[in-house]
């Protein structure tokens, strides 16, 4: 499968933070979902690949071109969306019309005022007046006017109700559907990713700990309850980390069927993203 | 060219609220300056410098709403931004100036009044336009090294500094090169549009150089 972003071994050091070997294949016609707790290193990993902030290694390929070098061309075919940050709250959603289309050459007028119309958006109402929401549909209405092969969105679904989410996450993959097109996001409601991610990786103190298929991290994965004699029993390599609880025992497990043959144990959940997140960041080894 | 254009575009969709404030500021003064007759000469000094301030309040702007940190997602770089806001910055000065000399103009002319003819008001607003360019050839760099809050205070500091080593130095080129005031004025007058024109240009581009410089270093 053709990688639409790739990034490799990229390294970036702050003072106290190290964003640490940064391995990322995404390939055409997929999404892949960012997660990590706050600080973790999500918005530093997308800043980089954006080329917004310099890199200290690392190669950062975009349509199999190198980033340092194409940057403008590459950014034609980019939407991005940014948490904390848009155009001044000053202006209104005409106004971001009249400024884009000198922006980008494919810039789709007609497209953009479509979605203004389909998220219900005031057209001559200043950004400040607008809900979180709203704001949030406008940034995500703006990355997509320039038809844009690949989507970098940090937290796109932050501060939008389920209805709106459940909208937008449908035109992400209404977005994707013809193969040539993906999606990089990271968003801290796992549940939002679990529904559209094909991919999932997880960064922690700044590196990646987990990178798997939706399919293998829901299916695969499993979450042991067992008793301290039976966790006990339990060999170390056969799991990832445990969580102890106030009457039971929580194992994170890669392989839920390979554990089932080897002990005897019935309680085995199928865990969610945050199950895992959470047992990740907060369990022992 | 076209994404430097539009983010020009933005700075002066900016300014959308700021111009009531501007407008009523101008009415005050205008209507002032009717009233007082010694005013009216400062009406070219005044709208250069309104509006190269209100020029400069776009770092504010950005400022508050992170927009650099989306713009450079934008298939531009920061060469593209710097130059931006050195064009609008500039184009707003030009603005308050010629603003500025056709007022004052249409008010002497209104008023019947001689206190200066329009050769004088072209050097006062060519005057305040230098004089308003000079700030900002400091002021831009200063923003773009210390940000928008921290920017104003030193912007104020380094303006004071700045007025200091100015007369410092041209009362020591005075002395000790014992050039009489006389024929330093009709100097001035014979080339200093020139002179003026070409030293602007120069000072504009390396403060330019220097802005990019820092902002190329810069993690947004």
């Amino acid at each position: 499968m053709e990688n639409i972003l790739e990034v490799k071994n990229l390294c970036k050091r702050y003072e106290g933070f190290e964003l640490k070997n940064i391995n990322i294949e995404l390939p055409k016609g997929m999404i892949m979902g960012l997660i990590g707790e706050n600080g973790a290193g999500k918005t530093t990993t997308i800043k980089s690949i954006l080329n917004t902030i310099n890199i200290d290694d690392g190669e950062v390929k975009i349509f199999g071109l190198e980033m340092q070098k194409n940057e403008k061309q590459i950014k034609e075919q980019i939407g991005v969306v940014l948490d904390e940050s848009f155009l001044s709250e000053y202006l209104n959603a005409v106004d971001v019309n009249k400024i884009m289309k000198n922006i980008y050459k494919n810039w789709d007028e007609k497209q953009y005022f479509k979605y203004i119309d389909e998220f219900k958006l005031p057209k001559n109402k200043i950004l400040k007046d607008f809900s979180s929401g709203m704001k949030m549909k406008l940034k995500i209405t703006t990355a997509l006017s320039h038809n844009p092969k690949l989507l970098i969105l940090d937290e796109p679904t932050s501060g939008l109700d389920p209805i709106a989410r459940n909208d937008i996450l449908d035109i992400f993959q209404e977005f994707i559907k013809n193969g040539e097109k993906s999606i990089l996001v990271s968003s801290h409601i796992t549940s939002d990713l679990e529904h559209i991610a094909d991919y999932i990786t997880f960064i922690n103190n700044g590196e990646i700990i987990l990178a798997k298929t939706r399919e293998e991290l829901l299916e695969d994965f499993g979450i042991v309850k067992c008793t301290k004699e039976e966790f006990e029993k339990i060999d170390k390599k056969d799991y990832i980390k445990y969580k102890k609880n106030k009457y039971e025992y929580s194992i994170l497990v890669e392989n839920k069927f390979e554990f089932k043959k080897k002990y005897d144990i019935e309680i085995i959940d199928k865990p969610t993203i945050e199950d895992i997140m959470l047992i990740y960041i907060k369990g022992e080894r | 060219m076209n994404v430097i254009k539009g983010l020009i575009i933005k700075d002066f969709f900016n300014l959308k609220s700021y111009i009531k404030i501007l407008i009523c500021i101008d009415i005050i003064y205008l209507v002032s300056s009717f009233l007082n007759d010694d005013l009216v000469t400062f009406v070219p000094v005044v709208f250069p410098l309104c509006f190269g301030m209100i020029g400069m309040s776009s770092f504010s702007y950005d400022s508050i709403a992170k927009s650099d940190q989306y713009i450079l997602t934008f298939p531009t770089t920061k060469k593209d931004m710097v130059k931006a806001r050195y064009l609008y910055i500039l184009f707003l000065t030009i603005i308050g100036t010629i603003f500025g000399f056709m007022l004052c103009t249409i008010i002497q002319g209104i008023k019947e009044q001689t206190l200066a003819n329009v050769g004088d008001i072209l050097s006062i607003s060519i005057g305040a336009f230098c004089g308003m360019t000079m700030l900002q050839i400091f002021e831009i760099p200063i923003m773009y090294k210390f940000g928008a809050e921290k920017g104003r205070i030193i912007q104020l500091i380094s303006i004071v500094l700045l007025m200091l080593v100015i007369s410092g130095i041209t009362t020591f080129t005075m002395k000790t090169l014992s050039i009489p005031l006389e024929s330093f004025l009709n100097m001035l007058q014979k080339y200093g549009l020139a002179i003026i024109t070409i030293i602007m240009l120069l000072i504009y581009m390396i403060s330019y150089k220097i802005s990019l410089n820092i902002y190329n270093k810069k993690e947004i």
